[in-house]
């Protein structure tokens, strides 16, 4: 591949993600880090759990998103007595023409490109459950038949973090396997006015696709199978692997005051699949950079999003109130010292 | 500069590597090794002056404590050069760090480092990147000057001072003692008037210092007393050496007469009589100070005896100011005790300035033909320095001239000063003169 090649790729990489940005920005007033990370995640391969109170945007995000993509999307409102079926699909009896009977796979809304679960934790565990085999391994296991799913396949999980009653936190396994974890904050007073001003209008703003419809999702893979030739050199390797052992009990044995805080308030840190992450989501960034490898820098930019919800934090970490990201901060300066 | 192809874009990376750590390595080299000679020629140019006109004591505590400050100071160097040092697992860290390369150099190298297998989509770009790179971290241009100017020029200008300063201590020789020799106990003939008073010492010849041996002069410091370790003898050494070195021959004079006189002036030391006899090291801080020592009554006449019998230096003036030959102080090289092992005789040793004047006029050579006999004599006395002067003439107390253990020492080492005494006195003046345990130690 010669250098020319490669600097376009890289070019028209930066200018793609750079229209979506922009026409989801357009929608959704504010949010511009969390749209970001949402992008990142997105080209990166992964999926993005979103926290927000509600109606904070967190539906309009993902279904901008999937109009200015211009790939398919669904929506699950999760309650207490969705079934996995009802996510997955499941099998009906279908009268041919012919008058024969015979089993149909009906598929389920999670065969969509993008897959909005809104408000996630108020499943039960084993609904939960059903979207871990499509999320990590893209595929879905109908009676004895697994069923592959779509690609590109982006879930965007929301968990509301108030009204807790009734809800069913989720299991570790299931949040790690969510690429990033986004916190929407409140809107800014001027953000407030910006979104009165364009969404109480007769004529609200839209979003514009930016691929094209029939090749949108080979152009979304083309754009993933980019980020993934990004070059990691064995140093930032080794950065990653030092960082996310720090995030543990075990791997934070220094006198600093991260490590001491990690073993103090972390019950489980990150796993490999954090480091994953990490390094799936440093190549977004380098790429978004201009740069065909990865750098310390990028590692740190999306080391939050990447490792917050991975943390399992101890009792001393909520009565002292202590947040995951507060850790993963702490680390991220103690980590300085693996930089060499 | 060509472009690199991705084949051969690892090997000119490498060398490039290898030039720049080469070319900082050696700049560090130089300014650490342009720092260490600065602050030598610095420690050099302080301590000279110490070395020249201070005392024992001083030149020793400037000695020491400018060791410890130039030992720190290297200590110093040696850990900026040893931060500084590039090794081969931290240059690349480094040029990435001094050219702003972003990580692509180390990741190409490092990549290509790892076992061979198909190159990346990105590959292709990075070299090309690190090719159009290559002239922004040339060795040059991360290392502008290959000679650390700042460091060059202290050491420069720390060694011009340092022998400037040389040469103006060379210059400023030091002023040789006026070394005189009287007829009269504690006479000053010829010499200017003087308010001072030092010691008179009849230096007997062959006496050695305490234990035995002959005292060195670049070996004993002042005031040390009886720690002869090597560490307190190191500085009064160095001190000697270095007087040596500057002034050369004036100081060899001044050795010289400081080796004839047998003692310096400073009559304020506490030392014991044997200590100080051997003792050149505080004689600097009294260089203008008459020395003083008895001789016959007849300068000439004892000039005139034969070899090994009362031997004066060569050149003496008439006025009795006496001044050594070199080849005189070369002969001499036990300063201090008025002789040497060849039998020679110190400075008034055997001159008939001996209480009394025992034996009168030498005699010729002794042998059993002339029926005389010859005795090995040193007898000594001292003025005091601050006290008021002795009459001319005045005999020391005779405790103080009856050390029995010089003449048994003397007799031990070598008959360093004979007179020939006719045979008719022989047992009255071994009776006088003989060491008891000598005689109870005779069959």
């Amino acid at each position: 591949m010669t250098p020319a090649v490669a600097t376009a790729a890289i070019e028209d990489f930066q200018r793609t993600f750079a229209a979506v940005r922009a026409e989801m920005a357009r929608v959704v007033i504010g949010h511009e880090q969390a749209i970001e990370a949402i992008l990142t995640a997105f080209f990166a391969g992964g999926h993005v759990l979103i926290e927000g109170v509600p109606g904070i945007g967190k539906t309009l995000i993902v279904r901008s998103l999937a109009e200015a993509l211009n790939l398919s999307f669904n929506r699950i409102q999760f309650t207490v007595d969705l079934m996995p079926a009802d996510i997955t699909g499941t099998r009906i009896i279908n009268e041919s023409p012919s008058g024969r009977r015979e089993l149909v796979f009906v598929p389920g809304p999670i065969f969509a490109h993008l897959l909005l679960g809104d408000e996630i934790n108020r499943a039960t565990p084993k609904t939960q459950s059903a979207l871990l085999e499509a999320m990590a391994e893209q595929q879905v296991t109908v009676a004895g038949t697994s069923h592959r799913l779509v690609s590109p396949f982006f879930v965007l999980a929301t968990l509301n973090p108030i009204e807790m009653e009734g809800t069913y936190q989720l299991p570790e396994a299931q949040l790690d396997r969510f690429l990033f974890k986004v916190l929407l904050e409140y809107p800014s007073e001027s953000e407030l006015v910006r979104i009165l001003g364009t969404t109480t209008t007769a004529d609200p703003p839209t979003v514009r696709p930016v691929l094209d419809a029939e090749r949108a999702p080979a152009r979304a893979e083309e754009l993933k199978r980019l980020v993934r030739e990004v070059l990691v050199a064995p140093h930032v390797e080794h950065y990653v692997a030092g960082l996310v052992r720090l995030t543990t009990p075990a791997g934070a044995r220094g006198d600093g005051e991260a490590e001491v805080d990690v073993r103090r308030y972390v019950t489980y840190g990150a796993s490999p699949r954090g480091a994953q992450a990490l390094v799936l989501g440093a190549k977004v960034m380098a790429l978004l950079d201009g740069r065909p490898h990865v750098t310390y820098d990028d590692v740190d930019k999306i080391a939050v999003p990447a490792l917050r919800h991975r943390l399992v934090m101890s009792f001393a970490a909520e009565a002292a109130g202590v947040a995951p990201a507060d850790i993963v901060e702490r680390v991220l300066l103690a980590a300085r010292r693996l930089r060499s | 500069m060509p472009e690199l192809t991705p084949t051969g874009a690892v090997d000119s990376v490498q060398r490039q590597v290898r030039r720049v750590r080469r070319r900082k390595n050696l700049y560090e080299l130089q300014r650490a090794l342009y720092l260490t000679v600065a602050a030598g020629a610095g420690a050099a140019t302080i301590l000279l002056p110490f070395a020249l006109f201070a005392a024992a004591e001083v030149f020793a505590i400037a000695a020491w404590s400018m060791l410890l400050i130039v030992t720190g100071i290297v200590l110093l160097l040696a850990g900026a050069a040893r931060r500084r040092w590039l090794a081969r697992r931290t240059t690349v860290v480094w040029i990435e760090t001094s050219g702003a390369l972003g990580g692509r150099l180390r990741t190409l190298l490092e990549l290509a480092a790892r076992p061979a297998g198909k190159p990346g989509f990105f590959h292709a770009l990075l070299v090309a990147q690190i090719g159009r790179d290559l002239e922004t971290w040339t060795p040059r241009r991360l290392v502008p000057r290959g000679v650390p100017r700042v460091a060059l020029a202290s050491a420069v200008v720390a060694t011009v001072l340092l022998a400037v300063l040389l040469r103006l201590a060379s210059l400023a020789g030091p002023a040789v003692p006026n070394v005189i020799t009287s007829d009269e106990p504690g006479g000053r003939a010829g010499a200017p008037a003087d308010t001072t008073t030092g010691e008179r010492v009849v230096v007997a010849p062959g006496v050695p210092q305490r234990g035995g041996d002959h005292p060195d002069p670049t070996s004993d410091g002042a005031g040390t007393g009886d720690d002869d370790s090597m560490l307190t003898r190191l500085p009064s050494a160095l001190q000697e050496n270095v007087r040596q070195q500057v002034w050369g021959k004036a100081w060899e004079r001044v050795r010289d007469a400081l080796a004839r006189a047998g003692t310096s002036s400073g009559g304020s030391r506490s030392h014991d009589t044997t200590t100080e006899y051997g003792d050149e090291s505080g004689i600097d801080a009294d260089d203008n100070e008459e020395w003083e020592i008895a001789r016959a009554p007849s300068g000439e006449m004892t000039r005139r005896r034969r070899p090994g019998i009362g031997r004066q230096p060569a050149a003496r003036g008439d006025d009795g100011t006496a001044e050594a030959t070199n080849a005189d102080a070369a002969n001499r090289p036990t300063a201090g005790n008025g002789g040497s092992d060849d039998g020679e005789g110190g400075g008034g040793a055997g001159n008939g300035t001996s209480p009394g004047d025992l034996f009168g006029a030498a005699s010729v050579d002794g042998g059993p033909a002339n029926d005389s006999f010859e005795l090995s004599l040193a007898a000594r006395m001292r003025a005091d320095r601050t006290g008021a002067r002795r009459g001319a003439g005045r005999a020391p107390d005779p405790d103080a001239d009856a050390r029995p253990e010089l003449a048994a020492d003397q007799r031990r080492e070598s008959a360093a000063h004979r007179m020939a005494v006719p045979a008719a006195y022989e047992t009255v003046v071994r009776e006088v003169f003989a060491h008891r345990r000598t005689e109870s130690e005779q069959p």
